[in-house]
């Protein structure tokens, strides 16, 4: 079971390019970025981000997980919306 | 946010307290207690009647619940299908169909689903207007409009159906076969009602419309459909290539060098990477199979 934390984590790192953008962007510190990706990680059994000399770099798992994650989220995004509004009958 | 706090609602959700809840998800009630008032900062809203000690879910809860249990299943989908590096379509997808569309394409779209991803699993839905549940509702439609709805689609054609005016042989002997588009005035006129046009105006093959006064009509092709069959009137609706055991039917067509068109079902789906990977590839296999249902 993949916790969103951990997804949110893992695209902010894709979309900032390293943990250090990452974390200058949302706020959080480098080690919470990086606990919550070996999190991910170790379910999944396999790496999902390399680092090299010019940042961070997708494996092909980490590949299908952006997907994956994206979609997830907007699920999630989507369900609470709906939870919301539940309950308040046909709008004028 | 964590999806232990959705676990949490559904496990309060299924099991109705919280002891129980608690106990079938290994953990104390206080924790199960801290993990619900969370997930209530997070959305927002009242997630609880409290009277004293005892709580009951309002309305917002009940929703978050049953699309949380979704929500879970996907998750796990996903991770699998990450760890399997797998291009196999396997969880739960929402698909919203025509009211009336006929069985055997269902059941032929679930046989080859069964046989080829045994490990996907469908919710169908009959709506008149299945495009109108994406993307909330449903993952993916079926629809007979010519146009998918604004927004990032992929859509794949499945098959062409013939649009058209078909009437019982019994019906036609009793009341006679119209010979012409005045003559139909005379008959108790049947309509589906298509998602790209009114019912009552009925296209011809010059490019023009036939304006009818319509005895019934409902997006429910397989009720005008059966109408015809019990020689009610003259019914349109559109008619795949193809047998329906279930319910057998010796409609003949009225007028088909005058009304007719040919009107295509297609599945809609959002755009996004795994759609386009997967589901195109699905319901590629999913034409060929119509096709060989078409030719048998």
């Amino acid at each position: 079971m993949a916790d969103l934390d951990e997804l949110r984590a893992f695209l902010a790192i894709v979309e900032h390019g390293s943990a250090k953008a990452a974390a200058d962007a949302t706020g959080l510190p480098r080690s919470t970025l990086r606990r919550r990706i070996d999190a991910l990680e170790q379910r999944l059994g396999a790496p999902l981000l390399w680092a090299d000399p010019r940042g961070t770099r997708l494996s092909p798992k980490g590949r299908l997980m952006v997907e994956e994650a994206q979609a997830m989220l907007a699920a999630y995004a989507s369900l609470l919306e709906r939870a919301r509004r539940a309950g308040r009958g046909p709008e004028e | 946010m964590n999806l232990e706090r959705i676990r949490a609602l559904v496990g309060f959700h299924a099991h109705g307290n919280l002891p129980r809840a608690a106990a079938a998800l290994g953990v104390s009630a206080r924790t199960l207690r801290g993990r619900l008032a969370a997930l209530e900062d997070e959305v927002g809203v009242a997630l609880f009647h409290r009277e004293g000690r005892l709580l009951t879910l309002t309305a917002h809860a009940i929703e978050l619940a049953r699309g949380g249990r979704e929500l879970l299943r996907s998750a796990d989908a996903a991770i699998e299908r990450v760890v399997s590096k797998t291009e196999e379509i396997i969880g739960d997808f929402r698909v919203a169909i025509p009211v009336g569309l006929p069985p055997p394409i269902l059941v032929m779209i679930m046989r080859f689903g069964l046989t080829r991803y045994p490990r996907l699993r469908s919710q169908v839905f009959p709506v008149a207007r299945p495009l109108s549940l994406l993307p909330d509702e449903a993952d993916i439609a079926m629809t007979f409009a010519r146009r998918p709805a604004d927004g990032p689609w992929l859509s794949a054609q499945l098959m062409q159906t013939r649009e058209g005016l078909y009437a019982s042989p019994e019906y036609l002997a009793r009341e006679g076969a119209p010979r012409s588009l005045e003559e139909l005035h005379r008959h108790d006129l049947f309509s589906w009602i298509p998602p790209d046009q009114p019912a009552d105006e009925w296209p011809l093959r010059d490019g023009g419309a036939l304006v009818v006064q319509l005895a019934h009509s409902s997006p429910d092709m397989g009720l005008i459909r059966q109408c015809g069959i019990a020689g009610l009137g003259i019914v349109r609706f559109p008619r795949g290539e193809f047998p329906d055991p279930l319910v057998p039917d010796t409609l003949v067509p009225v007028l088909p060098e005058l009304v007719r068109r040919e009107v295509p079902v297609r599945a809609v789906m959002p755009d996004t990477p795994r759609m386009r990977r997967s589901f195109l590839a699905f319901f590629g296999n999913v034409r060929e199979g119509v096709k060989g249902l078409g030719d048998g």
